[in-house]
C-alpha cells in the first residue's frame, strides 16, 4: 500500500512537472497530487448541494422519466392498453393503406 | 442538536457536482465518489444504476470512485450501498449526450434508505469541455413551435440562419447525423433522410470546438438520437392539423404591383400529421421493441401560378434493442418511408400551372449498432448505417409526352414541365470507436475510431419528346421553333475512410485539455457504364486542440479556447463533370418543309443546327479538399444557480476552395455599358472558344487571367472569413419559466459565396465574375441576430406559453447585369449564363430588410392517472405579426421586375395539436 501511495505521489509530481513545463501560464494546484488520494468531501458536499437548484425539469417536456417495469401483457389488457392497441392498429393500418394505395408511381421505373 | 447535525449531514450527503467529458459520442457518463460522513473514501461500495432497460452495478475503487460509462441519454436512479451504512438513493439523474453527471454520495452509519429527489443533471457551466455549448436544451427544444423538419432545428441555434452555420454554406455544409451516422445525400450534400420528429429522443448541435470524431462538415452538425423501448410499455399518439382558413394573407397591393407573379399568399391549405407509437419489453431486461407509424399530409398553395403543392408521406420506424449481457447492447432499426408529391414546380422562374412534375421518393434506412463494455473504463461501439432510395420527377398524366415551351420574350415557361429525372441514391457507412478512461497523470478520456463510407448517386434526365422548345416570337415566326435536347446519365461513387484519435485530459480539477487529430481520405469514382475509375482524390488532416480552465475553482466561471480544422464532405458535385454521361447538346431549328432529320412532337421536323459534345473535365491531381480553420474563445459564467451567460468570439477562415477554370483561355478586355450607373465598364471576352476543350477542376485561389499577349490581367482570390461575437444567456426551468436569449454580431465576407453551393463555387471560369466587384459581404452574411426562446407556465391554469422571437439582418446582394453571349464569346452550351453576369457594384452592397418574426406555442397538459400519462393540447402560431419580408429580389438590371421581391415570407398560420403519451 505504501509503495502504491508513493508511486501515485511520484506520478502526480511527474505530471505536475510536465504540465508546469508545458503550460507555464496555467499553474497547477497543489490539490492535483492530493486528488489522487481519498479526499475529504464533506465541505465540498455542502457547497455543491447548496448550489444545486432543487428544481424539476420542465414537467411538460417530452423526455421520459425512468420508470419501473410493468408487465406488458397485463398492460394490454387494461383499458389504457386496449385503447393504445386500437389506436396503434388503426393508425398503422391507415399508414399502410397510404403507402400501398396512395403511392405515386413513376411509369418509367 | 447532534442528531440534527447528523440528519443535516445525511441530507447533504448526495453531492451533485459538475464535470463533463468532452462533448462527444451519443452517450453520457455518470461518475462520482462514495465517502463516509467524515469524508473518508469508501472502497467496495456497490452502486446500482437503474434506467428504463433495467439495472447495472459498479463497485467503488480504493479511492471510493465509481463510473458508469456509455450511458444512454435518459433519466436514471443511482443507489449506493455498503454494509453497515444506510443506503443512499439519488433519483432524477438526467443524462444527456456527451455529458458527464457527477453524483457523489456520503453514507451514514446504519438506518433506512435516504433518498434525494433533487435533479442531478449536467452542470450549468461545463468546465471540462472545450466545445462551446450554445445549443438548445431539450426542455426548450421540445416546447417550441417547430416546423418538425429535423435539419431545420439548426436554425434555432445562435449563429445559424437559413441553414448557414457560422458562415458556412447553406444546408450543404452541415453534417446531419441520424443515430450517430451522417445521412446526407452523397450527390449534393443536402438532407436525404427525413425523420419523424416524434421519434426523436434528443437533438444536439455541434460546431464550435467540436472534437476530432466529428468531421466532413464546415458548418455545424445536428445529432439526432431516436427513441428506444424499455421495460415499461410506453406510447405516444400525436396529431397536428391546420387548414387554409387558419392562415392569413400577407401579400399587399404594393407588393403585387412590384411583382404580380407573387400571386396569392403562400398558405398551407391542409396539414395533417399523425403519429402512432408504442414501445416496451419483449423479454424483461433483455429485449425491447419500438414501433412508430406516421402519416404526413401537406397541401399548400405556394405563391405564384402553381395552384396546389401536395405531399403525402407514410413513414414507419422499428427498432429492436437487445441486451445479451450486462456489457453488451445491440440496436437494430429500420425506417421505410415514401415522399409522394404532386404539383412540384417543374422549373424555377415564371411558369404556368401546367409546368409541374410529380415526385415519387421511397427509401429504406437502416442502422445497426453494437456496444460492448470492458469493465468500467473501456467500451467499443460499432455502427453500420445507410439507406437505399430514389426520387423521381416525372410529368403529370395530363402532360405525359408533352414538351416544355420557354418564351424568351416573355420569360414564361408553359404547357408542360417536359422532362423526367431519376435520381438513385445508396449510402453505407461503418463507424467504429473505442473509448478508454485512464487515470494516469490526471484523468483521460481517450477515443480512437474510424469511419468507412461507400455511397453512390445515379442521375438521369431526358426531355419529353426529345426536345425543349424555345418559342421566341421575337426571333422566330409564329409556329417556328428553336429547340434543344441535352439528356444525361451519370453515376458518381464516393469512398471515404476517416480515422481519429482524441483525448479529453484533466491534469487537475480546474483544467481540461482536449486534443485530437482526424485524417480523412476521400475518393470520387465514375460508377457509370464506361467506368473510367477514380477521378477525384484528397487527403485531409484536421488537428484540434483546446483547453477549458475553471477560473474560480468553483465551477462557475470557465475560460475556453479552441483551434480546429474541419474538412468538407466529399459529394458528387465536386467531380460530377469529370465522369462521362452528359450530353451531347443538340440544337434544332424548325424545318418548314417537313424534311428535317429529327421528328419532334406533332410530326414537326427539325434540322440539327448545333451539336456540342461536352468535354470531360480534368481534375488537378494536386488538388486539396476545402476546409475551414476555426478559432474560438469563450468565457462562461454561472450568474445564479440556474442562469448562465456565455460570451464567445469566433474566427473562421476557409481554404482550398474548388472550382472549374479554363487554363488555356486568353481574355480580351472591352468596354460595355453599365446600365445601372450609365457609364462604361470593362469586361472580358474569351479570345478563342477552343480554350473550352480544357476545363480543369482545381483549387482556384490565385487563378491568373491573361490577355492574348500573355499579359496578366489579374489574379483571383478565393476566400471566405467569418468573425462573430456571440452572447448567450440561458436560464434553466425553475420558478415556472426557462429561456435562452442570444445576440450574435457577425461578418461573413469574401469572394466565395455561402449559398447552397457551399465550398463549391462557380465564379472562376471567367474573369467577369472573379475580377470585377468580386469581394464583400456574402449572401448569408447576417450581421445582427437576436433570438429569444422561452417557456412560461401560467399559474392556476397551468398552460405553458413558449415564444420564439427572431430578429435577423436581411440577405446581402448586389445589382448585376448579363453581358451577351456574342460579346463574351462564351459558348452557351458549355458555360452557364452566370459566367456572363457581371456585378455592377461591390458584392453584398445591398441588403434585404431586417426580418423580425414571432412564433408562439400554447400548451395545456392534463396529467391522467398516476405516473407519466399525459394528455396535451397545443396550438402553434407561426409568424404572429403576419410579416411579409422579401427573402429574395430580382437583382439583374435586365429583369422586367428589377428590384421587385422574388419571394416573401410565409404568412401567419395557426396549427393545432393533440398528444396522448404514457
Amino acid at each position: 500500500m505504501k509503495q502504491n501511495a508513493l508511486r501515485r505521489v511520484a506520478q502526480g509530481v511527474a505530471a505536475g512537472c510536465i504540465l508546469q513545463l508545458a503550460l507555464p501560464a496555467l499553474a497547477i494546484e497543489p490539490q492535483q497530487i492530493a486528488q489522487l488520494e481519498p479526499r475529504p468531501l464533506a465541505r465540498a458536499v455542502e457547497r455543491k448541494l447548496n448550489s444545486v437548484a432543487a428544481s424539476p425539469t420542465a414537467s411538460f417536456a417530452q423526455g421520459e422519466a425512468a420508470t419501473t417495469s410493468t408487465d406488458s401483457r397485463s398492460f394490454f389488457k387494461s383499458p389504457k392498453g386496449v385503447a393504445a392497441l386500437v389506436l396503434m392498429a388503426v393508425g398503422a393500418g391507415y399508414v399502410v393503406y397510404t403507402a400501398t394505395s396512395q403511392r405515386l408511381d413513376n411509369p418509367v421505373r | 442538536m447532534q442528531k440534527l447535525r447528523l440528519v443535516a449531514a445525511a441530507f447533504l450527503a448526495v453531492l451533485l457536482s459538475a464535470s463533463s467529458g468532452s462533448a462527444q459520442s451519443l452517450l453520457g457518463t455518470i461518475s462520482g465518489v462514495v465517502v463516509d460522513q467524515q469524508g473518508g473514501a469508501l472502497p467496495g461500495a456497490t452502486l446500482t444504476l437503474a434506467g428504463k432497460t433495467g439495472a447495472k452495478s459498479a463497485v467503488t475503487d480504493a479511492s471510493g470512485a465509481f463510473r458508469f460509462v456509455a450511458v444512454e441519454p435518459g433519466t436514471y436512479t443511482v443507489t449506493a450501498e455498503l454494509a453497515s451504512f444506510s443506503p443512499r438513493k439519488q433519483e432524477n439523474v438526467v443524462v444527456t449526450i456527451g455529458k458527464t453527471v457527477t453524483v457523489d454520495f456520503s453514507l451514514r452509519v446504519g438506518g433506512l434508505t435516504d433518498t434525494a429527489e433533487v435533479v442531478a443533471e449536467a452542470p450549468l457551466v461545463d468546465t471540462s469541455t472545450t466545445a462551446t455549448d450554445n445549443s438548445l436544451s431539450q426542455d426548450l427544444l421540445f416546447n417550441l413551435p417547430l416546423n418538425r423538419f429535423v435539419a431545420s432545428l439548426l436554425d434555432y441555434t445562435p449563429g445559424v440562419n437559413a441553414g448557414s452555420a457560422f458562415g458556412g454554406g447553406a444546408d450543404v455544409s452541415n453534417g446531419l447525423y441520424f443515430d450517430g451516422v451522417d445521412t446526407r445525400d452523397p450527390s449534393a450534400g443536402t438532407a436525404w433522410v427525413f425523420v419523424n420528429f416524434n421519434i426523436v429522443e434528443e437533438v444536439q448541435v455541434q460546431g464550435l470546438g467540436a472534437n476530432a470524431e466529428y468531421g466532413s462538415f464546415t458548418g455545424a452538425v445536428v445529432n439526432t438520437i431516436t427513441r428506444s423501448g424499455g421495460n415499461s410499455t410506453s406510447g405516444l399518439f400525436d396529431v397536428q392539423y391546420t387548414k387554409g382558413s387558419f392562415a392569413s394573407d400577407n401579400t399587399t397591393g404594393e407588393l403585387l404591383e412590384q411583382n404580380p407573379d407573387l400571386g396569392l399568399s403562400a398558405k398551407t391549405s391542409k396539414y395533417l400529421d399523425f403519429t402512432a407509437q408504442l414501445s416496451g419489453p419483449i423479454i424483461k431486461d433483455k429485449l425491447f421493441y419500438f414501433f412508430s407509424a406516421q402519416r404526413l399530409e401537406d397541401k399548400s398553395n405556394p405563391s405564384g401560378p402553381v395552384e396546389l403543392y401536395s405531399e403525402l408521406s407514410p413513414r414507419f420506424n422499428g427498432k429492436i434493442t437487445w441486451l445479451p449481457s450486462s456489457n453488451d447492447k445491440i440496436d437494430l432499426q429500420m425506417q421505410y418511408d415514401q415522399f409522394n408529391v404532386k404539383g412540384r414546380d417543374g422549373w424555377s422562374g415564371t411558369i404556368t400551372k401546367d409546368v409541374v412534375v410529380e415526385e415519387e421518393a421511397p427509401e429504406l434506412v437502416w442502422n445497426a449498432q453494437w456496444r460492448h463494455l470492458f469493465g468500467s473504463n473501456t467500451f467499443v461501439e460499432a455502427r453500420f448505417a445507410g439507406y437505399s432510395g430514389y426520387f423521381d420527377l416525372f410529368p403529370t398524366a395530363e402532360t405525359l409526352g408533352k414538351s416544355t415551351h420557354y418564351d424568351v420574350t416573355t420569360n414564361v415557361q408553359s404547357e408542360a414541365a417536359g422532362y423526367r429525372s431519376l435520381y438513385d441514391r445508396k449510402r453505407n457507412q461503418l463507424n467504429a470507436a473505442v473509448t478508454h478512461y485512464a487515470d494516469r497523470w490526471g484523468k483521460h478520456e481517450l477515443k480512437f475510431g474510424l469511419e468507412i463510407e461507400r455511397s453512390s448517386a445515379h442521375n438521369r434526365n431526358t426531355y419529353e419528346g426529345g426536345i425543349y422548345y424555345y418559342d421566341s416570337t421575337e426571333y422566330y415566326p409564329v409556329g417556328q421553333y428553336y429547340g434543344f435536347d441535352s439528356s444525361y446519365d451519370f453515376k458518381t461513387d464516393v469512398a471515404r475512410e476517416s480515422f481519429f484519435a482524441q483525448d479529453s485530459w484533466k491534469p487537475n480539477s480546474r483544467l481540461t485539455i482536449n486534443a485530437g487529430v482526424r485524417l480523412d481520405q476521400g475518393r470520387g469514382y465514375d460508377g457509370g457504364a464506361q467506368d473510367i475509375g477514380k477521378v477525384y482524390e484528397f487527403t485531409g488532416f484536421a488537428p484540434r486542440i483546446g483547453f477549458a480552465l475553471d477560473l474560480t475553482g468553483d465551477q462557475k466561471t470557465v475560460l475556453k479556447a479552441h483551434y480546429g480544422e474541419f474538412v468538407d464532405s466529399l459529394s458528387g458535385t465536386y467531380f460530377r463533370r469529370a465522369v462521362p454521361g452528359l450530353g451531347p447538346y443538340l440544337g434544332y431549328f424548325f424545318n418548314a418543309d417537313g424534311t428535317g432529320e429529327f421528328v419532334g412532337p406533332k410530326g414537326n421536323t427539325f434540322d440539327v443546327v448545333n451539336r456540342v459534345d461536352y468535354p470531360l473535365y480534368n481534375v488537378d491531381p494536386d488538388l486539396k479538399h476545402p476546409r475551414v480553420q476555426q478559432y474560438t474563445a469563450t468565457i462562461e459564467r454561472a450568474l445564479t444557480a440556474d442562469t448562465r451567460i456565455a460570451v464567445t468570439g469566433t474566427y473562421r477562415k476557409w481554404k482550398n476552395f474548388v472550382d472549374t477554370v479554363l487554363p488555356d483561355a486568353r481574355w480580351i478586355p472591352f468596354e460595355t455599358e453599365d446600365r445601372l450607373h450609365e457609364q462604361p465598364i470593362t469586361v472580358y471576352e474569351l479570345e478563342d472558344q477552343a480554350a473550352t476543350e480544357n476545363f480543369l477542376i482545381r483549387n482556384v485561389d490565385g487563378t491568373q487571367y491573361f490577355d492574348p499577349e500573355g499579359n496578366l490581367l489579374g489574379t483571383a482570390r478565393a476566400k471566405r472569413d467569418y468573425k462573430s461575437l456571440m452572447v448567450v444567456l440561458n436560464k434553466r426551468f425553475t420558478n415556472r419559466w426557462q429561456a435562452q436569449v442570444s445576440y450574435v454580431y457577425s461578418k461573413t465576407e469574401g469572394t466565395v459565396n455561402n449559398d447552397g453551393n457551399g465550398t463549391r463555387t462557380s465564379d472562376f471560369i471567367s474573369p467577369n465574375r472573379s475580377l470585377i466587384n468580386f469581394e464583400g459581404p456574402l449572401t448569408y452574411d447576417r450581421p445582427h441576430e437576436l433570438k429569444i426562446l422561452g417557456t412560461f407556465v401560467i399559474p392556476k391554469i397551468e398552460v405553458s406559453i413558449s415564444p420564439y422571437w427572431k430578429s435577423v439582418s436581411g440577405y446581402a446582394y448586389q445589382i448585376q447585369q448579363t453581358v451577351s453571349r456574342s460579346a463574351t464569346n462564351l459558348p452557351f452550351a458549355l458555360v452557364s449564363s452566370t459566367a456572363r453576369s457581371i456585378r455592377l457594384e461591390p458584392r453584398g452592397s445591398r441588403r434585404t430588410d431586417m426580418q423580425h418574426r414571432l412564433d408562439i406555442r400554447a400548451e395545456k397538459i392534463f396529467k391522467v392517472n398516476q405516473g407519466n400519462e399525459r394528455l396535451a393540447v397545443y396550438a402553434d402560431v407561426f409568424n404572429v405579426f403576419n410579416a411579409n419580408y422579401n427573402t429574395d429580389v430580382f437583382n439583374n438590371v435586365s429583369d422586367s421586375t428589377f428590384l421587385a421581391p422574388f419571394s416573401i415570407t410565409t404568412p401567419r398560420q395557426i396549427t393545432l395539436g393533440v398528444r396522448w403519451s404514457f
